[in-house]
């Protein structure tokens, strides 16, 4: 399966150290490459970095978005998250989970198809599950 | 029952609204940001506070400046510059507070298929006129949304066709979209109309009446234009 990950934030470098093993390849998104740097290098060849305006339906595109499968997002605040989420539901096949800080959007959000995760208590089994473990 | 209006958004002209506002009778109208000087200066004009610096995606706030207040019928309306917030705002309103009457600003015109695609469909695009001004001057025409189909993210739409159009001489009767579409028809340069039946060809200053999905939108433009346009 092939991984969109949109964001950087630590919650979904630890997802991909989780999943790397099971996915055939996971691109990383977001508006800048620094907090990816901080990451230090990754000689894993499953994985690419990408940056650009995440706003932009091309951005989204150029990292994978028609070949993904499942799409993972975290950004700097709920409201990015959910409408990046929203804006990448181009393929109905493909799963979309978004992790949120503040879960009282949750039952909102899961009943427009999006698979919701606390960011403060992140536990991956929906993904996990999809993923066929 | 009783109305109150929420407004998400300050800018320069949220003085004005509020003013017209209230001469068309709503009186409980309060506004927000999350830019705390925007409502500080906002609220420095008015003897009473109005409006309330917070997040509009938390739902704590929402709720204390009054978004499921009892015995009213709450309006929401979000203008910010930001598209990210109006549509989200905008859906907690239409979806977790059940509120009929949402309606948005769209600053980004990629973003309007998006707003329809989720039930935001009274919108208003910011920069529709304006970019409409320059773009028919460069010789490119757009689609202009006749009718919006309620709920439907669908609309009739009329694009006229300019000098280049590669479509110029073809039949309207054969003429094949590369989108799902019911041709209406043309109006002439001269108004006079002919049904999507007639074996007629299509001139340069026709008005083609379309009805398709708003997302086709951009489809439709390039396949209207001509190659210099493209």
């Amino acid at each position: 399966m092939n991984i969109l990950s949109i964001g950087s934030k630590n919650t979904l470098r630890k997802i991909s150290e989780e999943i790397v093993e099971k996915v055939e390849r996971i691109n990383f998104l977001d508006t800048t490459n620094n907090n990816f740097l901080n990451w230090g290098s990754s000689n894993n060849n499953k994985i690419n970095y990408y940056t650009g305006d995440i706003n932009k339906i091309d951005t989204l595109i150029n990292a994978g978005l028609n070949d993904a499968d499942i799409i993972i997002v975290h950004c700097e605040n709920d409201i990015e998250s959910l409408f990046i989420a929203q804006k990448s539901k181009i393929n109905a096949n493909s799963s979309i989970f978004v992790i949120l800080e503040d879960l009282s959007l949750a039952e909102t959000f899961e009943s427009l198809g999006f698979i919701i995760f606390d960011s403060y208590n992140l536990k991956i089994t929906k993904l996990l599950n999809k993923l066929g473990n | 029952m009783n109305r109150n209006m929420i407004i998400n958004g300050i800018d320069n002209e949220s003085t004005t609204l509020y003013k017209e506002l209230l001469e068309y009778g709503f009186e409980d109208i309060i506004f927000i940001d999350s830019d705390i000087n925007k409502v500080k200066n906002f609220n420095n004009e008015f003897a009473q506070t109005i409006a309330f610096y917070g997040n509009s995606g938390s739902t704590e706030f929402l709720e204390f400046i009054g978004i499921n207040r009892s015995n009213s019928e709450t309006i929401f309306i979000a203008m910010t510059s930001i598209d990210s917030v109006n549509l989200i705002s905008c859906e907690i309103a239409k979806y977790k507070y059940k509120l009929e009457n949402v309606v948005s600003v769209v600053n980004n015109k990629e973003n309007l298929p998006l707003f329809n695609a989720y039930g935001i469909t009274e919108l208003f695009f910011q920069g529709r006129s304006i970019l409409e001004l320059i773009i028919n001057s460069s010789g490119i025409t757009l689609p202009v949304s006749l009718l919006d189909i309620r709920n439907k993210g669908t609309s009739l739409w009329s694009i006229k066709i300019p000098k280049e159009s590669n479509v110029i001489g073809m039949d309207l009767s054969k003429l094949n979209l590369p989108f799902r579409a019911i041709i209406f028809g043309k109006i002439d340069s001269k108004g006079n109309p002919y049904q999507s039946t007639e074996n007629i060809d299509i001139e340069e200053g026709d008005n083609i009446l379309i009805i398709t999905s708003n997302r086709n939108e951009e489809t439709m433009t390039r396949f209207f234009q001509g190659n210099k346009n493209a």
